[in-house]
């Protein structure tokens, strides 16, 4: 399938019906970057994404499941991979200020959590 | 709830990667005394989801602005993904954050019925977790429960959720009003050490009611006798007309409901 317009001017179902044709193994990089709208944080997984993926074809074809190949596999990677979570060193201090009680601890170790899974 | 270990995307099952600590919606208690619960990731997507132009995915619910921890002052963000059903074990819940306003609660409802039609979010539903349905429906229940103030305590919380499953009696009973082919009781039923008052809407004549409500029934069978709840697991987003106040002074034992009734009937039929 052809892109024709941005993901953030397509309703719900054309987005859905995008995802679920567009195939990523047939594509350059530069084409996958332009059409399934991949940023820069998202840009260092795209390797490994594309070779993680491809190694699942066969076990897809066995579990009876779509082809892993569907852009719709792809964007869930690599959003799933630059979202890190809460970082260690900060579930450490929230568990250190839980144990001692410290409220004002606790606050800003989950402001932290906040912050930083967004800006790092 | 913070939680340790949220598990990695089922497709992402076999990457070795560690998995991650994140924000999650506990989502129900859905069995007394299970050691693991549902529980939907809250994600920002690294920011990208707090970003106005973010395209919303289906699966997705925006935590409202107002969740906020008063304890600690934070606000929750980011998105529900309302389609990860992983079983979280206590100790893996780290900290208690916040709670969901019941709008939200409505809306992640809706997701849940659209998303449970989508045969793609199935398939990763039903091998995340095969009882995704029956944790859908459980929640449906809850919040509609929590809509409908039944089994709510003297300082405000909604304990239907874990009571679900106690046996209670109906202790007291009093006849408000007929609303078109339904007619409203106050209840207060009894059990577990506990006593909630709820207005019942039935379609039972008071017979039915005498022989109905006379045993002992698990909170999840009293709520079922409220025809509010159907009408609310059709659509949650229904606006009720307000139930009427009871009196304090007018309740009656079960056994005494009928002869009331009775002279009620008696006077109007005078008049």
């Amino acid at each position: 399938m052809k892109k024709t317009k941005p993901f953030r001017e397509m309703t719900t179902d054309e987005y859905y019906d995008f995802v679920w044709s567009y195939t990523t193994f047939d594509k350059t990089k530069e084409q996958l970057i332009k059409d399934l709208e991949i940023t820069n944080e998202e840009l260092p997984y795209l390797d490994e994404a594309l070779e993680y993926l491809k190694s699942r074809e066969e076990i897809h074809k066995k579990e009876d499941l779509p082809s892993p190949s569907y852009a719709y596999y792809l964007i869930e990677y690599l959003e799933d991979e630059v979202d890190k979570g809460v970082p260690e060193d900060i579930v450490e201090e929230i568990e250190k200020a839980l144990a001692e009680n410290n409220k004002e601890n606790l606050g800003k170790a989950v402001e932290r959590a906040f912050g930083i899974s967004e800006e790092e | 709830m913070l939680v340790k270990d949220y598990p990695n995307l089922q497709f992402k099952e076999a990457k070795t990667d560690p998995t991650k600590t994140r924000f999650a919606v506990v989502i129900g208690n859905f069995r007394e005394g299970a050691v693991a619960l549902p529980a939907q990731a809250i994600s920002t997507r690294r920011g990208k989801a707090l970003n106005p132009s973010y395209r919303i995915k289906e699966n997705e619910l925006m935590v409202p602005k107002e969740v906020i921890n008063r304890q600690i002052d934070i606000e929750i963000r980011g998105v529900i993904k309302a389609h990860r059903f992983p079983l979280i074990e206590g100790k893996q819940m780290i900290l208690k954050v916040g709670s969901l306003p019941l709008e939200t609660k409505i809306q992640l409802i809706g997701i849940h019925e659209h998303i449970k039609n989508r045969p793609f979010q199935v398939q990763e539903m039903k091998m995340e977790n095969p009882n995704y349905a029956k944790i859908m429906g459980f929640f449906k229940e809850v919040t509609v429960a929590e809509k409908l103030q039944f089994m709510r305590d003297n300082r405000g919380n909604h304990q239907y959720e874990f009571l679900r499953n106690k046996k209670f009696s109906l202790k007291a009973i009093q006849f408000l009003e007929k609303r078109k082919n339904l007619n409203l009781f106050s209840v207060k039923l009894e059990g577990n050490g506990k006593e909630f008052t709820h207005t019942f809407a039935t379609r039972k004549s008071i017979k039915e009611i005498q022989k109905d409500w006379k045993k002992p029934k698990m909170a999840k069978a009293w709520i079922r006798e409220d025809m509010k709840f159907h009408a609310l697991q059709r659509n949650p987003l229904l606006e009720l007309k307000p139930d009427p106040q009871p009196h304090p002074d007018k309740y009656t034992s079960l056994e005494s409901l009928g002869k009331l009734q009775d002279q009620r009937m008696n006077r109007e039929k005078e008049r």
